[in-house]
């Protein structure tokens, strides 16, 4: 066995390598291309070489913009673009050129980031001049950050009067018509009309076209023009998730990204977020996306709670685009870029957020009278007991409240939750810079209360993040990302199971025949163990805390070797990741009582451990990722743009994992290890290290902007597999062809203003290896730990140390392989009013890792480890369409995408004798419900004994007949059927609405699934199983009752009823209002003299109307493994109010 | 010069990135595991391995339901997991359990004693390599090894049958040969298992002493070995059938001689037994509760051949568990197995006749003068526990409507209530704080010296020696201040079946016993019932018997055996199902 090295962190990732030979020199980087993805100094890095002789302006700028990521803003009325010019530029800084171009002419310019102005200086001066004689109206127009936005055409309609903004932004025109349209545009922007209607000061905002050229996408290692993109690859905006008020970014995408599923199975605060999938299920294990936040795959912290205000962009990579991540790519890409600062004046912004948590909903079930009338049922038909368990008056007591000790009628849920309880978010952030120094700062705070009355279970949240960039030297640019978050989670004291999930459960299916708090105050022992919902919730068990604690620091650089050939540069990064977990659970001993019958005293009962007692563990993990990219970026002959990079990339990360505890506090006063009894002291701990290392690069080729190629490839490196299977190589290429920009479409079909087709195809790998709750690693080799410790001794108990093996290795393990083909276009059309994107994909995975579970027999005796054995594919389709317009005063856009994906097992390894109607190849990935199909009721002694109708175990009158599959007339575990349906959802929709009235905005987000399926069966049943659901109960059959449509009363854990079956299966097909935003901008002229710029009221919502099938159960929802209802916390809805201030 | 540091510092990151790309970094192992070489080379851990196999012996009082509860002994309260056995309809595709869920499986768990079997056989497959400077270490190691395996391998046949007798271990390259595996006869199995015992017997010493105490012995092997003969011998085994023709489930040949072989096996660890020191514990004097009492809570005791020790399951449950899980409900536990009034009646009058309902002497006062055993065995009403007497009766308030004592449904936790009005003591540790959580290791006795004297009773009656019989069956009766037996013919066979019925309750004897004599088509298709004590008003109690508790069913031939999950017989079809499923 290799010694534990004890070097310092730098030794560890840098030194001690040094020495070693050089396996990848500088040489292979140089020789490979590159392209520029730098985005604040772009007007500086950006060279282009022209040669246009007797050109129009404007053929000029077309060929600027379509050489670098500019894009020109301008008015044609204002800038003369059709003066013929000669353009003779090798290598310039697009400064120098266009100062050539205007040069003695009243044109100026201004570049902000990508954005060039065109300014006639002439005519804006004349327009001063203006606005001091006449004083009809005037106005000042900005942009939707409030900048003033000069250059703005701003004409009467219907007649030539017009003028444009000056430098501020401010405009005025004389000898206006009272009735009056004034008509504001600008390249870029979205026109607006406004009526004077007796006014004279109209402040205009205008905002970004959607599909605005200056659109980038994050293509993981680096940026594109949408326009130009061949992947598919969908994108969202930070600004429009921070809507949604919940603390986790995953609950705020869905219905937004096509091709993104998503299901919420909790509300629980700290614990809420939801399982994403991108298109569907592809592998048998772990489904979940790649996740890469600024740059760097997996790191610590995810994206889930990342401060929605710091977020720039959130975008998916569904296809072939993803295998620049290779041997991790399979399940698709997450690309998340957090904001950065912009060139310009500091801006400071608040917000603040208030909101109120309530359930989605809360199951009905029933009251006391009839839980007994239950009980009376299980008794009488069930256990065949003659003595019915109450009489009729007894049951009317429980109905008519006339004897509240005895016979009471206790609703637990009303008992236990609030009605609301609240969540606040606070944010500044500071952003802003110069020229040399950019910056965005942020700092964050959030709370989350649970539910449940004087509930100490809680979240609170504090971030930190800090993005600088530095412009060093003309050529180089460093960059320093700091982000730090705090998590800390609170939870009673879990003494028994009682924790999170459990007490929701025990809650909604509390007996009512159970008194919660004696008259007197006592808290009574409502089931055995000592629960009570109160006293479960309330800290009187001890508490568990949770804290996790993220920091991630960047250090990066872009360097431009224009010195050595133009296009060239490096770039190069080291990024650090290190989370701290810290868990702690204080257990404490509480008291129940009972009323005694035979003494009419409360007698106490104490629970818990006999003194307080004390378990904590932390851990830590520390990764380090490190780049280097060497890229090029040129365009040859105008038409030939080519831009390609080579990368190496390397990631090590160790963890670390420490645990102690005492039982036997002399105090429950102090909470500290040391204070235990050192006699019950424990303790434990153990590491695991692992690394990647990749190589890889990215060709993009552009012919005329029309014809797209890009080749993506990885050669990837991973240590979960054993040395000859460890690297791989994964390509993606894709193929991209802007038709409309041909003369046949131009001239045949100009109403489509924009057409492109694109294709992919890829191969991508997963590594991730998970079962058993856990990332396993090392599956090649075969492993033992300590474990099983015996006891011997007799009378002298010792004990003695174990060991055992984990694992039998598989020394052939190595990754799935996806191959993905997909095909799309985007369109555009009245002029970009319309938008509408299609893709058509398959995936297909093959090698799939898992267990063998269900071939190899127990008597074989082995710890299974994954193998690559199953194969599987998927296919689908997303279709977006997008829709904006301005009708009078109403500024629109409402948009709607909609995704259907299916995936089948194409081969699992399961046994040949496993009867067909079991087998799950063939079945979606997560056909996991295997149960009775129910087909009736035996509602007569003829059904019990017709022989098609076999019965399963003790079934009689009033249980459900069940298919007999097999047809040999037992009902037997062969009847049970593995069921097509999943509860992950094929369909997935989304309709986003818009709305913007003077000062008013309105944004809307609904969402909803479909082929998606839920099993309900709640857990009732005598005993201290728990009561029904008011609608089972209603529609039970009964003897007096023959018809009704429902089956007899069940047990849980007695009759047939309850087994797994198709009774308890629903469609869970929902929409729900997910999102609604209803915002106020104070007037401008209000908050002038405050220098505030921006002050926005609004109220929002989450999870605000759910339309679904379901009666008692939230659509999202889940059944525990064992297939019982509402064993996790149910889904929130939040009504929130806020106000955003910048200044 | 500003801008030369920046290119310095920058060309630093570069070359210090560059240079970090070695291969190396990739090879990396894991730091929270011990390799296979590893384990294989050094003898300190082969003996943790060796430990390990003794923490994974499957042991009785399996998840919450007691296999007393799946035969005439006890019912489980909460029924999960028993209904299929004890309703008659258990099927090779129900896994035993209405819900397939964890609440519990029956008896022990297959894959578990598979997975110990494989790892006993990785150690025959590997202990040759192990360098050991004193063979006496290893031979030792091989012994343990030896008695282990085949303890687990009956615990396997002696539910299934004859099981496929596997003595190497797989991995994932060969593990293709286990799909040609066929079940080996109950012959090959029973003669492989004597020969292991024996094996086993000569590489041990008779006993341990200090900390090692518990390991496997020579007594032990040789008490596994008894028992084996002893069921062996059993008319189940030796009974002609047609519906076994490879012969999974009994003899080809009926062979009268086996009950001559078991008593021998039995005398032989009976003798090996005394020899090792090894006696009947009998303190306390005539306090038969303390006595029995102490068989079971004092570890190591002198009676003790073999147990499986500590509170470890190897299910995740603390074996110390059933002192919460099992007690009245009025005193906070569970209430979980109950033991029928098919149980208690048996119980003989103190002065070795018959209880009878039937008698007005008897009727009137049930539990008075009885075989001291009940009291140890079963806490009924009256009976004193943790500080106060079992309330297990109803009365009349004063407002004419009824209630009960605390151990009733209308005490606390009514729904651990005992339907059939017992609650079981044995085992039970009565200083246990319900709810506390603290639980004392419990150890779960595979065999103890009563057993084998009532192992060579049945084979020496079976074999026509009757006297013989008489002195082993009285060894036991003296102990627990019982009249000795006189009897003779088919009164001494009832005498050696009540013996082991009320010795050995629980101890996971009934459920075989009643299978093997053949007596479990009469004896478990009796429904169970209870008790119903009524308190009158002057504090005498009325006793109505016969109190439906549950509704019983026994298929025969079927239900002598288990049936093997289907999802084994499905992976390998080589793989034969027992008769009748």
């Amino acid at each position: 066995m290799k010694k534990n090295r004890t070097y310092g962190l730098l030794y560890e990732f840098g030194l001690y390598k040094m020495i070693k030979i050089m396996r990848f020199t500088i040489f292979i980087l140089l020789l490979s291309l590159t392209q520029a993805f730098a985005v604040n100094s772009y007007s500086q890095q950006t060279k282009l070489s022209l040669d246009m002789r007797n050109a129009r302006i404007e053929e000029v700028i077309d060929q600027i913009e379509k050489n670098t990521e500019f894009f020109f803003m301008y008015n044609k009325n204002m800038i003369d673009v059709d003066r013929k010019v000669d353009v003779i530029a090798d290598d310039k800084n697009v400064s120098e050129i266009l100062d050539k171009l205007f040069k003695g002419t009243d044109v100026s310019y201004s570049i902000k980031d990508r954005q060039i102005m065109l300014i006639n200086n002439r005519l804006n001066g004349e327009g001063k001049e203006m606005n001091q004689q006449q004083k009809s109206v005037k106005g000042k127009v900005t942009d939707s950050s409030g900048a003033p936005l000069p250059g703005v055409t701003v004409f009467v309609k219907g007649t030539s009067i017009g003028s444009i903004t000056d430098i501020n932004g401010s405009y005025s025109l004389s000898n206006i018509p009272e009735n009056a349209t004034l008509q504001f545009s600008f390249i870029g922007m979205k026109s607006q009309e406004i009526a004077i209607a007796g006014k004279t000061e109209i402040n205009v905002t205008l905002t970004e076209e959607s599909f605005g050229i200056d659109e980038v996408v994050a293509i993981g290692y680096g940026t594109q023009r949408k326009a130009t993109v061949t992947g598919s690859i969908v994108t969202t905006k930070g600004d429009d998730i921070k809507a949604t008020p919940t603390s986790s970014i995953t609950n705020t995408l869905v219905g937004r990204l096509p091709g993104l599923v998503s299901k919420n199975t909790s509300g629980e605060p700290g614990y809420d977020d939801a399982n994403l999938l991108i298109r569907a299920k592809n592998t048998f294990g772990d489904n979940s996306p790649l996740v890469v936040v600024d740059g760097v795959a997996d790191r610590a912290g995810g994206f889930a709670r990342i401060d929605a205000n710091d977020i720039e962009s959130i975008t998916v990579l569904k296809d072939a685009s993803a295998a620049i991540y290779g041997s991790r790519a399979a399940n698709g890409v997450i690309l998340v870029t957090t904001k950065r600062g912009k060139e310009g004046k500091t801006s400071v912004s608040y917000t603040f957020d208030y909101g109120l948590r309530t359930p989605t909903m809360f199951p009905k079930m029933t009251d006391a009278a009839d839980y007994a009338t239950a009980l009376n049922e299980i008794t009488r038909l069930i256990d065949k007991n003659p003595v019915p368990m109450y009489t009729d008056a007894e049951i009317q007591k429980f109905r008519d409240g006339s004897d509240p000790m005895n016979y009471p009628n206790i609703d637990p849920i009303k008992e236990a939750f609030n009605k609301y309880s609240a969540q606040k978010r606070h944010n500044v952030s500071v952003s802003g810079g110069t020229q040399t120094v950019r910056y965005f700062t942020s700092l964050g705070y959030q709370y989350e209360d649970n539910n449940y009355k004087e509930s100490v279970s809680n979240y609170k949240q504090y971030n930190l993040r800090s993005n600088l960039d530095i412009q060093a030297t003309k050529d180089l640019k460093l960059f320093v990302n700091i982000s730090l978050r705090q998590q800390d989670r609170q939870s009673p004291g879990n003494t028994r199971g009682f924790g999170s999930g459990e007490i929701w459960r025990n809650i909604i299916q509390g007996d009512p025949r159970k008194i919660i708090t004696y008259p007197n105050g006592l808290r009574a022992e409502v089931t055995s163990g000592g629960y009570n919902p109160l006293t479960a919730v309330d800290g009187s068990t001890g508490y568990v805390q949770n804290n996790s604690t993220y920091i991630n620091g960047d250090l990066g650089f872009n360097w431009n070797f224009d010195f050595i050939t133009k296009g060239l540069g490096l770039d190069g990064g080291l990024y650090f990741d290190k989370d701290n977990g810290f868990y702690k659970s204080f257990l404490k001993r509480y008291t129940l009582y009972s009323l005694n019958n035979t003494t009419g005293n409360y007698d106490p009962h104490q629970y818990g451990p006999t003194n307080a007692s004390l378990s904590e563990n932390m851990n830590h993990r520390v990764g380090v990722t490190s780049n280097l990219k060497l890229r090029y970026q040129r365009t040859f002959n105008d038409v030939h743009n080519v831009s390609a990079f080579v990368a190496y990339e390397q990631y090590e990360q160790k963890y670390n994992y420490l645990s102690a505890g005492r039982n036997d506090f002399v105090s429950t006063a102090l909470d500290q290890v040391f204070a235990g009894d050192r006699k019950t002291m424990s303790n434990d701990g153990y590491a695991t290290e692992s690394a990647r290392q990749n190589y890889f690069g990215r060709v993009d080729y552009a012919y005329a902007q029309k014809y797209l190629f890009q080749f993506n490839w990885r050669y990837d490196g991973s240590e979960n597999f054993p040395k000859d299977n460890r690297f791989g190589f994964f390509p993606g290429a894709s193929v991209g062809w802007i038709a409309s920009e041909e003369s046949f479409w131009k001239d045949n079909l100009p109403v489509v203003n924009y057409f492109k087709l694109r294709g992919s195809y890829g191969k991508m790998g997963n590594d991730k290896i998970r079962y058993n709750n856990a990332d396993q690693h090392y599956t090649y080799l075969t492993n033992y730990t300590f474990d099983w410790n015996a006891t011997l001794g007799g009378d002298n108990p010792a004990a003695y140390t174990g060991v055992r093996q984990v694992q039998t290795g598989n020394p052939n393990v190595t990754w799935e392989v996806a191959t993905t083909y997909n095909l799309g276009f985007d369109a555009k059309f009245l002029n970009s009013a319309f938008n509408l994107e299609f893709d058509i994909f398959k995936q297909k995975r093959d090698h799939i890792l898992d267990q063998s579970t269900a071939v190899v027999p127990l008597y074989a005796a082995l710890e299974l480890p994954a193998e690559n054995v199953g194969s599987a594919e998927s296919q689908g389709f997303e279709i977006a369409l997008g829709y904006s317009k301005k009708i009078n005063k109403i500024e629109f856009n409402v948009g709607g995408n909609f995704s259907y994906a299916k995936s089948k097992i194409v081969n699992f390894n399961e046994p040949d004798a496993t009867p067909e109607w079991q087998k799950k190849t063939g079945k979606p990935i997560g056909a996991d419900w295997l149960m009775y199909e129910a087909i009736g009721i035996y509602r007569t002694q003829a059904d019990l004994d017709n022989p098609k109708y076999p019965r399963l175990g003790n079934a009689e009158l009033g249980d459900l007949i069940f298919n007999d599959v097999s047809g040999d007339g037992i009902l037997d575990g062969n009847d049970q059927v593995r069921l097509d349906k999943t509860d992950t959802p094929e369909i997935i929709f989304g309709i986003n609405m818009g709305a913007k009235y003077k000062q008013f905005e309105l944004t809307m987000l609904w969402q909803g699934a479909g082929n998606v399926w839920i099993y309900d069966f709640f857990e009732g049943g005598g005993g201290g199983i728990g009561t029904y659901t008011q609608d089972y109960f209603d529609n039970r059959w009964t003897p007096e009752n023959p018809t009704a449509s429902g089956p007899r009363i069940y047990d849980r854990d007695k009759t047939s009823t309850s087994k797994p079956n198709t009774f308890f299966l629903h469609d869970a097909t929902y929409l729900r209002l997910k999102n609604l935003e209803l915002a106020y901008n104070i007037p401008q002229q209000l908050l002038a003299k405050a220098k505030i710029n921006n002050l926005r009221l609004f109220v929002s919502g989450y999870n605000l109307l759910t339309f679904s099938g379901l009666k008692d159960a939230d659509p999202e929802g889940t059944a525990s493994d064992q297939g019982y209802f509402g064993w996790s916390n149910i889904q929130t809805k939040v009504y929130n109010f806020g106000l955003n201030l910048t200044f | 010069m500003k801008r030369n540091y920046y290119n310095i510092f920058v060309l630093g990151l570069s070359l210090f990135f560059t240079f970090s790309c070695s291969e190396s970094i990739l090879e990396k192992e894991p730091l929270d595991a011990i390799s296979d070489v590893a384990v294989w080379s050094d003898p300190a851990l082969v003996q943790s391995f060796v430990n390990a196999r003794y923490n994974q012996i499957s042991h009785g009082w399996y998840s919450e339901a007691w296999e007393g509860s799946m035969c005439d002994e006890m019912f489980l309260t909460w029924s999960r997991s028993c209904e299929p056995i004890n309703q008659g309809y258990v099927s090779p595709s129900t896994k035993h359990s209405m819900n397939g869920g964890h609440w519990g499986e029956t008896g022990r768990d297959w894959g578990t004693e598979w997975k110990n079997i494989g790892a006993c056989n990785a150690f025959f497959d590997n202990i040759d390599n192990v360098v050991y400077t004193d063979p006496a270490v290893k031979n030792q190691l091989v012994g343990e090894i030896t008695f282990i395996r085949a303890l687990m391998y009956w615990d396997l046949v002696n539910r299934w049958g004859g099981m496929p007798l596997i003595t190497k271990s797989y991995n994932i390259n060969t593990v293709s040969e286990i799909y040609d595996i066929k079940r080996n006869s109950y012959k090959d199995n029973i003669d492989f298992l004597v020969a292991e015992c024996d094996k086993a017997a000569g590489l041990l010493p008779a006993s341990f002493t200090g900390s090692d105490k518990g390991r496997a012995t020579k007594v032990a092997a040789l008490a596994l070995k008894s028992r084996i003969l002893l069921y062996a011998a059993s008319p189940l085994m030796n009974d002609a059938r047609s519906d076994d023709p490879d012969n999974l489930v009994h003899y080809a040949t009926p062979d009268a001689n086996r009950w001559k072989k078991a008593a021998d096996a039995a005398q032989a660890a009976l003798d090996a037994a005394l020899d090792g020191g090894y006696k009947l514990f009998d303190s306390y004097g005539d306090d038969v509760k303390a006595k029995y009492d102490g068989i079971f809570l004092e570890g190591g005791n002198s009676e003790v051949l073999f147990d499986r020790e500590g509170g470890s399951s190897t299910l995740s449950l603390n074996l110390g568990y059933i002192d919460e899980a099992n007690g009245p409900n009025g005193y906070g536990s569970w209430g979980g197995n109950t033991p029928i009034s098919e149980f208690v009646d048996d119980f003989e009058m103190a002065d070795g006749t018959r209880f009878n309902w039937s008698n007005p002497v008897h009727a009137a006062n049930p539990y008075l003068n009885r075989d001291p055993r009940l009291y140890f065995t079963v806490l009924c009403n009256g009976d004193m526990w943790k500080g106060r007497a079992v309330e297990s009766f109803f009365f009349k308030k004063a407002d004419g409507t009824e209630t009960g004592g605390q151990d009733t449904k209308y005490g606390g936790n009514s729904w651990n209530t005992s339907a059939s009005g017992y609650n079981v003591r044995k085992f039970l540790r009565e200083s246990h704080v319900v709810n506390s959580w603290n639980f004392a290791p419990r150890n779960w006795i595979w065999f103890r010296l009563a057993e084998v004297y009532l192992n060579l009773a049945e084979a020496k009656y079976n074999s026509g020696d009757e006297a013989g019989a008489k002195v082993a069956l009285n060894a036991i009766r003296d102990r627990a201040r019982m009249p000795q037996v006189t009897s003779s013919g088919t009164q001494l066979w009832n005498d050696i079946v009540y013996e082991r019925r009320v010795e050995l309750a629980f101890e996971e004897h009934r459920y075989f016993d009643e299978r093997r004599w053949k007596i479990a088509e009469t004896v478990l298709n009796r429904n169970a019932t209870g008790i119903r004590v009524f308190k009158n008003s002057d504090g005498t109690f009325t006793y109505t018997p016969g109190q439906f508790v549950e509704e019983r069913k026994f298929i025969s031939p079927r239900m002598y055996w288990l049936p093997i999950q289907l999802d084994e017989i499905n992976k390998n079809p080589n793989l034969q199902q027992n008769p009748g499923y």
